[in-house]
């Protein structure tokens, strides 16, 4: 802890950062409570904080953390302080998930709504796919949020597709988080220290997507002494070396995650091939006081070929890479800026065969990006913030398909060949956090985007406003609206059962992508923030949504902005959330009623239809129960209603005699028609652990997790495709499912 | 069903958990039922008039999707009053048939008495069930005459690779006139169709068929045009065809088309589905329209 001493007139402001004690982690969202005002605020992104408060012969502060022992501090305020505070972590090794009773209410009393956050030790307690633990698979259980089909990548929030999503890791856009089918997420969860959810209620600093922030913070690395975490399983092992490069000034952290499925099935999978890995590595250097730099990079890869059914032949090559370079700067107590470069890139590359047709797809992306936020503390009523952003986008899609050539060799794809799409973005964007009284608080702020693409520009104004009412301690009412643009689109293919999908930029054709959202919220805590509940509605408007025209075949000849058509869609929908944070049984109940439809002029008649992955229900249960200090038991279960898909509805006759094809052709009455048989599942693990176990006289923890994947075996629609017997004619519905019951076992150290 | 022993379960286990692993990245395909939606039946209608030749309706009810009947035969609508008309002549058309002997089974039609005349305007009405289906079509189109026709064993289009029938021809300088090619050839049960299928009741002995192309081609505008037809059933060297070349109006581009685009979907499962839209018929999906056939050209199949 350390203090430094500057004057202030009338008010007194008390800054610094909040770290983890044993590592030296800065902690994001951690809570800094003053006793004598009943006000506080939160760490940002980089574990600092800025409190102003009238003066006082002595302030209380309690500075607190989710699964962290509060720590309660009284100063004597002479004038503006600087206060570096370390959290240790719980005292019971085992309640990771446990709040301590100090207030850690930011869900009712920060004005922000639609904000959730997941603690990465909540993610290490519940059940796993094959033994890793997963971001993407926690954030699909949460209010509002939806993943597509068993086997299908990425998740859906509030109506929005995939691409509607930004998913950042240390701010550099990932543009496809997923590993093969959706079974893992990208990030390994060793090296990651925060994820934020916002799905609603979005804050001015962030744009460019019109449904949600996935906002994940890479660790910093141990800064105090080198520790190395792994694990063993059925799949995939990882390991994450961390430590200091100068004890207390700067650290490292590497991490590597790899499945070998390739290497040691290779005698079960005959002509299917399958491996990914993913690389993360972060260095941060204090220099000075005042001054922090990180270096953080991550590359992930997967590569996969499968010969089976028939309706499903693929080679897939995929991977993201990124690159961020971070300088924070404290200019006083009250003003703290961040700048970075980064660098992201993400390509993908496919190749499937289906009914003797093929397909191909290369979709690449590159951006390079410059940003400066700014936070400004300016007392003890206003937040301040501001930046600036700059993107430079090239994308590279090229899609292709046709009926196999009779030598049966298809030319791939040459990335090299594929014109660019160059644009670019400039973003200015300025909010302030307003205390208005003690029940009314509000956050109002503006996003200016200009973007750029073959000499037409876009420009908009994007007003972002949370509005909060405290009903009493426990309890507020709360509001926002938010208006988004989207310049980058990802086409969907409406048929194809993988990830054929194609990233385009907006263009002078292509109009942008936008959103009006306006949600209404009350949150209510109990037994002083044992239990967290929620309600919440929204309605989302969007524009400019992006599908291919009846009829498209790719073709590398194409102009994809020629085969595409416009519509809108909207979303409403009541999200209910009710989660326990404290005791042996901990978890979270959440339940979201939704419809979501999409109007396009040229498409189904003109009608308005279901949005592919509208889902009326969506009820997910996860919960984990302490049984004593060796064995926690945790489960998850998921229900949701069946997405929605195209099948004609009757068969029209055309007979004359001779025609190529036979005369029998499909009666579709309205897009997204059926309905997959509902989507549910359950998964369970158990987790041994054996603490303070030794090896060569050091000591290490290991815990082993046993896991059963989808407990019951419900074989989930992956696709329904349609094929008609060549012979007497008469058409058939084929249901694909991927993945059946699954066990797994994964031994984890922690050195 | 795979069943792996006790005892090599108790030895193996991690290789068995392993396969267990990996048998759930596999896919599993089933048949499913597919619960019926209402669907209300409609008529399908085609009627091309060519100059000289007797008219010729196709007349079928539509069914739902997943419904056993799906041949001619079924669907083939019987009771309907059909009359073509020109100026004051009425030609009222009754049930016919011919045998397809590809397909084995007769195919039902309605069919006319009086040859259609060139450069008239004809109207079609049709009543069934307290239905009416009018639509009018004019056989002005002038005959297109084929210059040439030769063979290529590989051709790429938007089909893909396939063999091809090269007929070359001099486009037409007139707006919305539009092209398709038909063979006339004789077939025995060594033949497959372009899709795979065999008759399920040739023999040696050979049958005649007509191939009609499935692509229409829109003018260009006073050019010399080359068409690449695929055909429709694969061949041996030395067969023989005669190869016409049809002038069409805008209703029957329209109406193929669309089939032509659905077809493709159909079969390329990454080809974004095509609802068929009535044209011509607002209350029937259908061509009442008109074709001026060339004269036949002998082509042998040179491999």
């Amino acid at each position: 802890m350390c203090f430094a001493l500057s004057v202030s007139a009338q008010n007194v402001t008390v800054s610094g950062y909040i770290r983890d004690a044993a590592s030296g982690e800065s902690l994001i969202g951690a809570t800094v409570y003053n006793t004598n005002h009943k006000s506080g605020t939160v760490s940002n992104n980089y574990g600092f904080y800025s409190l102003t408060l009238p003066a006082a012969d002595t302030l209380g502060l309690v500075f607190s953390m989710l699964g962290y022992e509060p720590k309660v501090k009284k100063v004597a305020t002479a004038g503006n302080l600087s206060l570096t505070v370390n959290l240790s972590e719980s005292a019971r090794q085992l309640a990771e998930v446990t709040v301590s009773t100090t207030r850690n209410d930011d869900n009712v009393s920060a004005p922000q709504m639609g904000v959730i956050d997941v603690p990465i030790k909540q993610i290490k307690t519940l059940p796993a796919v094959l033994g890793e633990r997963d971001v993407l698979k926690i954030i699909q259980l949460l209010p509002g949020v939806q993943s597509g089909q068993e086997g299908t990548t990425g998740f859906f929030v509030r109506g929005g597709n995939t691409d509607q999503n930004l998913v950042q890791l240390d701010e550099a856009t990932v543009y496809n988080p997923n590993h093969l089918f959706g079974l893992f997420s990208t990030f390994n969860t060793n090296a990651l220290k925060n994820v934020t959810l916002i799905k609603g209620g979005f804050p001015a600093q962030y744009g460019g997507r019109l449904s949600s922030i996935l906002d994940i913070t890479m660790k910093d690395g141990n800064n105090r002494k080198t520790a190395v975490t792994g694990g063993i399983g059925l799949l995939t092992s990882n390991i994450t070396v961390e430590g200091a490069i100068k004890k207390e000034k700067s650290s490292y952290i590497v991490s590597a995650r790899r499945s070998y499925a390739d290497l040691i099935a290779k005698p079960f999978l005959g002509s299917t091939s399958y491996y990914f890995y993913d690389l993360n590595a972060k260095f941060n250097f204090w220099l000075g006081q005042r001054d922090r730099l990180f270096l953080s990079g991550f590359t992930g890869k997967d590569k996969a070929a499968y010969t089976g059914a028939n309706s499903l032949n693929y080679g897939i090559d995929f991977g993201n890479s990124t690159a961020t370079v971070r300088w924070n700067h404290q200019f006083s107590s009250k003003l703290f800026a961040n700048t970075s470069l980064i660098y992201n890139s993400y390509h993908l590359s496919l190749s499937t065969i289906q009914n003797k047709y093929f397909a191909q797809i290369y979709s690449g992306i590159q951006d390079l990006n410059a940003k400066v936020d700014v936070e400004y503390y300016a007392g003890s009523r206003h937040k301040l913030s501001g930046g600036a952003n700059y993107t430079d986008n090239t994308f590279f899609p090229a899609t292709s398909s046709a009926k196999i050539p009779k030598s049966g060799v298809v030319k791939s794809v040459k990335p090299d060949s594929i014109v660019r799409q160059y644009s670019n973005i400039l973003a200015f964007y300025a909010s302030d956090e307003i205390k208005v009284s003690d029940r009314l608080s509000l956050n109002a702020g503006l996003r200016i985007p200009i973007f750029t693409r073959l000499g037409k520009r876009y420009t908009f104004l994007e007003p972002r406003l949370n509005v909060k009412y405290g009903l009493d301690a426990t309890t507020s009412l709360k509001a926002a609206y938010t208006e988004m643009n989207q310049f980058i689109h990802l086409v969907p293919s409406s048929t194809a059962s993988l990830p054929t999908d194609i990233w385009i930029s907006s263009s002078p054709k292509v109009r942008p992508q936008n959103s009006r959202q306006v949600a209404l919220g009350v949150f209510k805590n109990f037994k002083e923030n044992a239990y967290e509940t929620s309600v919440e509605v929204y309605y989302k408007t969007m524009h400019n949504q992006v599908l291919f025209r009846e009829g498209t075949q790719p073709l590398l000849t194409n102009d994809i902005e020629t085969t595409l058509v416009f519509g809108k869609g909207n979303s409403y929908g009541v999200e209910f959330f009710v989660r326990k944070n404290e005791g042996k049984l901990t978890g979270w109940v959440s339940y979201t009623l939704s419809k979501t439809t999409q109007q396009f002029d040229s498409l189904n008649f003109g009608n308005p239809f279901p949005f592919r992955y509208d889902k009326r229900h969506n009820l997910s249960v996860a919960g984990s129960y302490e049984l004593n200090p060796k064995w926690t038991f945790s489960a998850t279960f998921v229900f949701t209603s069946g997405g929605a898909f195209t099948l004609p509805v009757g068969r029209i006759p055309v007979f004359q005699d001779g025609s190529l094809y036979d005369g029998i052709y499909s009666d579709y009455t309205a897009r997204n028609n059926y309905r997959l048989r509902p989507y549910n599942r359950l998964d369970v693990s158990a987790i041994l652990h054996q603490p303070q176990r030794h090896l060569f006289q050091k000591r290490y923890d290991a815990e082993w997790i046993f896991g059963i994947y989808n407990v019951y075996s419900r074989r989930n629609p992956y696709f329904v495709y349609l094929a008609t017997d060549p012979i007497t004619k008469q058409p058939a519905a084929k249901q694909v499912s991927l993945l059946p019951i699954i066990p797994s076992v994964s031994y984890n150290f922690k050195f | 069903m795979v069943r792996f022993p006790k005892q090599f379960l108790r030895t193996n286990w991690p290789t068995f958990v392993i396969w267990l692993a990996v048998t759930g990245l596999l896919a599993c395909e089933k048949n499913i039922s597919v619960p019926p939606q209402p669907y209300v039946s409609t008529v399908s209608i085609q009627s091309l008039l060519s100059p000289g030749e007797r008219p010729v309706l196709y007349f079928d009810r539509t069914v739902p999707y997943f419904d056993a009947k799906q041949s001619n035969v079924h669907l083939f609508i019987r009771d309907a009053q059909v009359t073509i008309t020109a100026g004051d002549v009425v030609d009222r058309l009754i049930p016919d048939s011919s045998y397809n002997g590809f397909r084995c089974s007769y195919e039902y039609f309605y069919r006319g008495k009086l040859p259609v005349k060139s450069n008239a305007d004809y109207r079609l009405n049709i009543q069934w069930q307290g239905q009416n289906y009018t639509a009018t079509a004019s056989t002005d189109l002038p005959v297109t005459p084929i210059d040439s026709v030769s063979y290529v064993s590989s051709f790429k289009d938007l089909y893909g690779d396939h063999e091809g029938i090269v007929i070359n021809f001099k486009d037409q300088n007139r707006p919305a006139t539009y092209y398709r090619y038909t063979m006339a050839r004789s077939i025995d049960s060594t033949v497959h169709d372009a899709t795979g299928l065999k008759s399920p009741c040739l023999t040696d002995q050979k049958v005649r068929v007509l191939e009609i192309g499935r692509t229409v081609y829109p003018s260009r505008g006073n050019a010399e045009l080359t068409i690449v037809a695929e055909p429709t059933y694969l061949h041996k060297k030395g067969d023989v065809g005669y190869i016409r070349l049809q002038t069409m109006d805008r209703h029957t581009y329209d109406f193929y088309d669309q089939l032509d685009r659905q077809k493709l979907a159909q079969f390329n499962p990454f080809v974004e589905p095509v609802f068929l839209k009535p044209t011509q018929f607002s209350n029937a999906i259908g061509v009442f329209g008109a074709i001026a056939v060339s004269d036949s050209v002998r082509f042998m199949y040179p491999e």
